[in-house]
């Protein structure tokens, strides 16, 4: 008897330690790549380790040229010299008026489509699934000529509104979930005293949505700040935004990517990561609802 | 109740603006001969779309994004729900630590994404300790087709597979307690619990087929890390390269001045795109149980 249950615990004990081996390893697949970039960026190879026996080409690839002493150059150089900070400062511009202008459209539809049943409610929840999903070349063309005709290539206001496609999904399906978590009891009180609905919205929904609100807000903002494929088309030297910098150079006129500044694109990406990782991790609890637009719950 | 249709209206007209009209637009162009070259648009009926179809860079591009598509779904579906498993089975201090590990990717730009994977960097230490470290004399050729597909596939589950486990960590969540009690009682060792509810409740849950869908439809249009890896692999001048995926195709045709800007030919293909999502996305919006409701 006394063994038997011996036995039993040694045997938890090891699937726990299983357990964790697995949990670590799993965690070391995520931030491998991430500290690879973040070491890069300080110019920290292991090749000259080995140097002796002459590694600086494995394979057919260029190896980094680094040493394995930590270099602050190209983090310094990307925020002081470079257009870096140019790129930071209009993917902020870019992504808050985007966001805003999301909110303001996407916050009442969000509220309509969580409380009322109505003809045309399938089309819209359908057209915003598609707009979340859709291929950006299926409008990225017609985006291209109107704004060439318009005058709006280039620009703040355009690449704000071409963003809508992303963060206008994103915040009313977002608050359509958040408004649909509140007690239906609390809407029934509001409408049984003959309250309107735009006073319902903004004296009793949002005050409770309003954690939610923010979550969304910065789950948008990240959607935004990442997106790689509308930058690369739509911007030039005024608005390029920083995901698109961390490509293609951080100078105005580069526009193809430079093999040897490999460290200086990894300095970039490490700088353009650490936001959106932060802001991710503060609404973490909210990202499956965000990415699938609260179709998966 | 009224509805307040004054509500819909500023998402309506931006629904109409940056959706509606501009795949109108494309669909017009679709069917027209046009180019930046040559911009009189003359209408030319379904011709592109044959030209397309039997176009062998076209077809070569389709069969990359089925492989990556497929490929890199089913990477992160599996993965994502063993991660789900491991994070269930945790106590509640390394639950959230590791959770908040695991779903980081989600927030790294899909292009940072590329730089993080390719051969000089995540490949570069690895393959200096393997192959001067250990001194084993091996090391991993990242200019094997082999080895970049697996790669691209990877690193797409690196970014999504955390999403799988975030909805397989809800779908464990909402299995009524009553079940494991009651299977406690028969005596059923933990495997069989895990063989009997969890595993049929994570499968049968619409919330994961709808995430597949989802997943699925947004694999087909992937192209920052196969646009990436163009440059990583030297072959961002020539159409239909190994990694050239459909929107990648479109993006070298419409940057580069070799092919006259073919902007009919490249919005027939984006329209082909259409299809898939579109068709994807009223699977989501019929089998997801919580959109309508």
């Amino acid at each position: 008897m006394m063994s038997e249950n011996k036995s039993n615990k040694s045997q938890k004990s090891n699937s726990r330690y299983i357990r964790y081996l697995l949990l670590v390893s799993a965690a070391l697949w995520v931030l491998w790549p991430i500290s690879i970039m973040v070491e890069e960026g300080f110019r920290v190879d292991i090749g000259p380790l080995f140097s002796g026996r002459g590694a600086s080409f494995v394979g057919e690839f260029f190896q980094g040229q680094g040493g394995i002493k930590f270099s602050p150059i190209e983090y310094q150089k990307a925020l002081r010299i470079e257009a870096y900070p140019r790129l930071l400062v209009n993917s902020v511009i870019i992504a808050v008026s985007s966001v805003l202008v999301a909110i303001l459209a996407g916050l009442p539809a969000g509220f309509t489509l969580a409380l009322y049943k109505f003809r045309g409610k399938a089309f819209i929840t359908y057209a915003l699934l598609a707009m979340r999903t859709i291929s950006p070349f299926a409008v990225l063309l017609p985006f291209f000529l109107i704004y060439g005709r318009l005058g709006l290539f280039d620009t703040y206001g355009g690449m704000a509104f071409v963003y809508l496609i992303i963060n206008l999904p994103i915040i009313t399906m977002m608050m359509r979930g958040f408004f649909k978590d509140i007690p239906k009891e609390i809407f029934e009180a509001a409408f049984m005293s003959g309250a309107s609905d735009s006073y319902i919205l903004r004296k009793v929904a949002l005050p409770l949505a309003l954690p939610g609100l923010a979550a969304a807000a910065v789950f948008a903002f990240v959607g935004t700040w990442n997106e790689f494929f509308y930058a690369l088309f739509l911007t030039g030297a005024v608005t390029k935004t920083v995901s698109r910098g961390v490509w293609s150079g951080f100078s105005e006129s580069i526009e193809s990517f430079k093999i040897l500044e490999f460290d200086e694109l990894n300095a970039g990406g490490t700088l353009a990561i650490i936001p959106a990782i932060l802001l991710s991790l503060a609404v973490q609890r909210y990202l499956a609802r965000g990415v699938t637009l609260g179709a998966a719950e | 109740m009224r509805v307040p249709y004054i509500f819909l209206v500023p998402s309506l007209l931006i629904i109409f603006l940056a959706l509606v009209g501009p795949v109108f637009q494309s669909f017009l162009l679709s069917l027209s001969e046009f180019s930046l070259v040559n911009p009189s648009q003359t209408p030319v009926g379904f011709q592109n779309y044959i030209g397309l179809l039997s176009d062998s860079i076209f077809w070569r591009a389709i069969q990359v994004t089925l492989l990556l598509v497929f490929g890199s779904v089913f990477i992160e579906f599996i993965v994502g729900i063993f991660l789900g498993l491991l994070i269930t089975s945790s106590g509640p201090k390394a639950r959230t630590w590791f959770s908040s590990i695991f779903v980081i990717p989600i927030a790294v730009a899909p292009i940072v994404t590329g730089v993080l994977w390719s051969p000089n960097s995540f490949f570069d230490d690895l393959n200096t300790l393997l192959y001067y470290g250990l001194s084993l004399g091996t090391y991993i050729d990242t200019s094997k087709p082999f080895t970049y597909y697996s790669i691209i596939m990877l690193s797409d589950a690196w970014i999504w597979a955390p999403l799988f486990m975030l909805v397989t960590v809800a779908v464990i969540r909402s299995i009524p307690k009553e079940q494991f009690e009651a299977a406690d009682v028969m005596g059923a060792s933990s495997f069989t619990k895990f063989q009997k509810i969890t595993f049929p409740a994570i499968l049968a849950s619409p919330a994961i087929v709808v995430t597949l869908l989802l997943r699925t439809a947004d694999a087909f249009r992937m192209f920052e890390v196969p646009y990436s890896w163009n440059f990583w692999l030297g072959q961002d001048a020539e159409l239909g390269a190994p990694v050239d995926t459909v929107s990648v195709l479109m993006w070298k045709m419409f940057s580069s001045t070799l092919y006259d800007f073919p902007i009919a030919q490249i919005t027939a293909m984006a329209i082909l795109l259409l299809v898939v999502t579109l068709t994807t996305c009223a699977l989501v919006l019929r089998r997801s149980s919580s959109l309508m409701d």
